[in-house]
């Protein structure tokens, strides 16, 4: 066995023993399951060597378990955000950036001696309320600055949403944190952080695609509806087709802009091209799956309608403002 | 070219000013329940003639035109989903009933709508949604009565139906062998001894609409139940329950074309309040131009469902025109919010904002009152014709 298919096993072993069974209660009434974050972290899922590991975690665990999913993706985003630009952190990282009534830009830092402070306040930060430290973008000088500030100088209210209810997201308020500073160039770091977790989240909306296939082709199997299982309908066929083709798409764009990354490259335009395909092929195969339970899969005794609610959450809630079209158009006319 | 009637108008009106008194400040309430609180449909019944939009004139209803139906049905849907699903019911619901009801019948039914009471029309069953004619409800003739034993689910306010002793049009077989034609519609007294509702569904979205799941043990009904009487209505159920569709595929048009509505209007709201790098979003095109056109497919999607009302209430068939509105409206509707989410993100996701509860709403409008799948099933065999057997 191979390293990389040694690591997908104890991930899927993992997921299936330890998310799975906090998947379905706790998202419904948007409840953190740190006890199962903490498990994750024991087993090294939280700091994985590279972006390849951390994207086989976050297809595994997204099978399972979006929300817990997301944790792992943010938080090994993050770690290797940090490495790369060789600041040191303990435990999770969580990632401040936007604001309201705009992407970012009101949140300020200053500096005293030599030491700088922030005062303002994010929104929907990921692993809000959650994490040990979080990246903050402030603006220091008129310019975006990414700092490193301890949670325990933040105010944190907690962010319910949509969907992926049991990841952590909360509003931040920053009344003179004290702030670490990582890199005057935030606008960088912010890119190439959201970059990231963007290629990581193809990941896990392939996970969750992969879900809706295998429950999809059960349910339409077992259905039966005009005398006969409603497999043998052409037209739910071609909705099922439709689910397995997107999760295809899923993951070899995710592929893609990983290959870019492991020759030295920035993830800022492949993870854009990434997100702009992702984003709607992970909401067609999961609308695609509710279509096929109809009822059942409106439902909330079933996870069906959670699939749907996910995979629109995914991929806006981190940072969503610079739209793919934008970061594609401007490279292309730089 | 289409436009609205006075009468449209004016209906359209009174439905935004109790919307926005009644539903806009309580929709967090409305969203947690599963069902609307009994207080904003009590506000909904003092308007004349509300508690039930169709209800002839010789039941003491208004007998409002079908396009004003739509009318009122768009704006409800564009406040809330689940309200105009569970409102709708004392109005599509009660379609078996003016359709092919007899006098005395449409008198007792209505007469309870217009005092305030909700109705229910139940035709799907755990094995029969989609295959609308695989009713396994049976209703076996014991001399003059009918015995009906079964289940249905998905029912729109038959709950409250029940609790408040109004009258369900539900449909069951009175001759398996026959299959669809086998199948009759009876009209039921909400206390009729072994009707009972099991559950309420607890759905994604559409929370002010209550949807239950009926159990009828050896429920004991005079012949004289049958909708249209036992000599016209004997068999007829399939039939009327299509027709009823054909009418009803048409106001969930309605309804979607509110859901668009609704979320262009929070787009347009967004960017006028949101910048980015120190310019307003409105000085953006690209995202303008998204709007644009969601705000196009939306004006075609309305003008094609009224076009259908405008049909039926001149009498033409129009059931072919009912199924492409619907596709094409709910489809456009349910686009509009992952088209908004892409737009909006965090500021779209957030619960108790009005898009976050569109979103889920909207999904809901591809699968009931026939799946999309079925509506195209309907347009096709509209375009394909059986060949008559020489």
């Amino acid at each position: 066995m191979s390293e990389k298919s040694l690591i997908q096993k104890a991930a899927a072993d993992f997921a299936v023993a330890t998310l799975a069974p906090v998947s379905f209660v706790p998202e419904k009434t948007a409840e953190y399951t740190e006890d199962a974050v903490k498990e994750m972290a024991a087993k090294g899922f939280l700091k994985v060597a590279d972006l390849e590991e951390a994207a086989i975690v976050a297809e595994e665990f997204g099978k399972q378990n979006a929300s817990m999913a997301e944790v792992a993706v943010v938080a090994n985003a993050t770690a290797q955000i940090l490495a790369a630009n060789n600041a040191a952190a303990e435990g999770m990282t969580g990632f401040a950036v936007l604001e309201e009534g705009r992407s970012c830009g009101g949140v300020t830092a200053a500096e005293a001696g030599g030491a700088y402070t922030i005062t303002g306040k994010k929104i929907a930060a990921a692993l809000g309320g959650a994490a040990d430290q979080y990246i903050v973008i402030a603006t220091l000088a008129d310019a975006p600055a990414a700092f490193l500030v301890k949670a325990a100088d933040v105010k944190a209210e907690k962010f319910d949403k949509l969907g992926l209810r049991s990841y952590p997201t909360a509003d931040l308020t920053f009344d003179a944190a004290p702030a670490t500073l990582i890199t005057k160039d935030g606008a960088a770091l912010r890119a190439e952080l959201s970059a990231t977790i963007d290629v990581l989240n193809c990941f896990v909306a392939s996970g969750i695609a992969a879900t809706c296939t295998e429950v999809a082709t059960e349910y339409s199997k077992t259905r039966v509806q005009f005398g006969a299982p409603i497999a043998k309908i052409p037209a739910v066929q071609y909705l099922l087709a439709e689910i397995s083709i997107n999760q295809f798409a899923l993951k070899a764009v995710g592929q893609a802009a990983l290959a870019a990354a492991a020759e030295g490259k920035s993830l800022v335009i492949p993870g854009a091209k990434a997100k702009y395909v992702a984003s709607k092929a992970s909401w067609d195969a999961a609308s695609n799956c509710v279509q096929i339970h109809g009822g059942t899969g409106y439902s909330r005794e079933y996870p069906i309608e959670r699939y749907y609610r996910e995979a629109k959450t995914l991929f806006s809630s981190t940072d969503y403002i610079d739209v793919p079209q934008n970061i594609v158009a401007k490279d292309l006319l730089k | 070219m289409f436009g609205f009637t006075d009468d449209m108008t004016k209906h359209a009106q009174i439905v935004k000013e109790y919307c926005e008194k009644w539903i806009v400040p309580n929709l967090d309430e409305i969203d947690a329940g599963k069902c609307c609180p009994d207080y904003i449909w009590e506000e909904w019944c003092k308007i004349p003639g509300y508690a039930s939009p169709c209800a002839p004139k010789f039941t003491g209803g208004q007998e409002m035109p079908f396009a004003t139906c739509c009318a009122m049905w768009e704006e409800l849907g564009k406040y809330d989903l689940g309200c105009a699903t569970g409102f709708g019911s004392n109005n599509l619901g009660s379609f078996p009933i003016l359709l092919t009801g007899t006098e005395d019948q449409q008198k007792e039914h209505f007469g309870n709508l217009l005092q305030g009471k909700f109705g229910a029309f139940g035709l799907t069953e755990k094995g029969a949604g989609s295959d609308a004619g695989a009713v396994a409800t049976e209703a076996v003739k014991k001399g003059d009565k009918y015995i009906l034993n079964g289940d249905k689910c998905y029912i729109t306010t038959s709950g409250k139906a029940i609790d408040t002793n109004s009258t369900l049009a539900l449909c069951a077989s009175t001759d398996k062998s026959l299959g669809s034609k086998g199948l009759t519609m009876f009209l039921v007294r909400g206390d009729t001894p072994g009707l009972t509702y099991v559950k309420e569904e607890d759905k994604m979205g559409i929370r002010g609409s209550q949807t239950c799941e009926l159990h009828l043990e050896n429920v004991e009904l005079h012949e004289s139940r049958i909708l249209g009487g036992p000599e016209k209505g004997l068999g007829n159920g399939f039939k009327t329950a299509m027709m009823t569709l054909d009418a009803g595929r048409c106001v969930v048009a309605a309804q979607a074309n509110g859901v668009a509505l609704a979320v262009i209007e929070e787009l347009v709201k967004y960017c006028n309040e949101h910048e980015e790098g120190g310019r307003p979003l409105t000085s953006n095109n690209a995202f303008k131009f998204e709007i644009a056109s969601l705000e196009a497919t939306t004006q075609a999607a309305r003008q094609m469902t009224f076009h259908t009302a405008l049909m039926r209430d001149a009498g033409l068939n129009h059931g072919h025109e009912s199924c492409i509105s619907k596709v094409v409206a709910t489809e456009n509707a349910i686009n509009c919010t992952r088209v908004a989410m892409d737009i909006m993100g965090v500021n779209g996701l957030k619960k108790g904002s009005r898009m976050e509860k569109l979103y889920r709403d909207a999904r809901i409008l591809a699968i009931y009152e026939g799946t999309n799948q079925v509506q195209r099933l309907v347009i096709t065999n509209g375009l394909f014709p059986k060949k008559k057997k020489k």
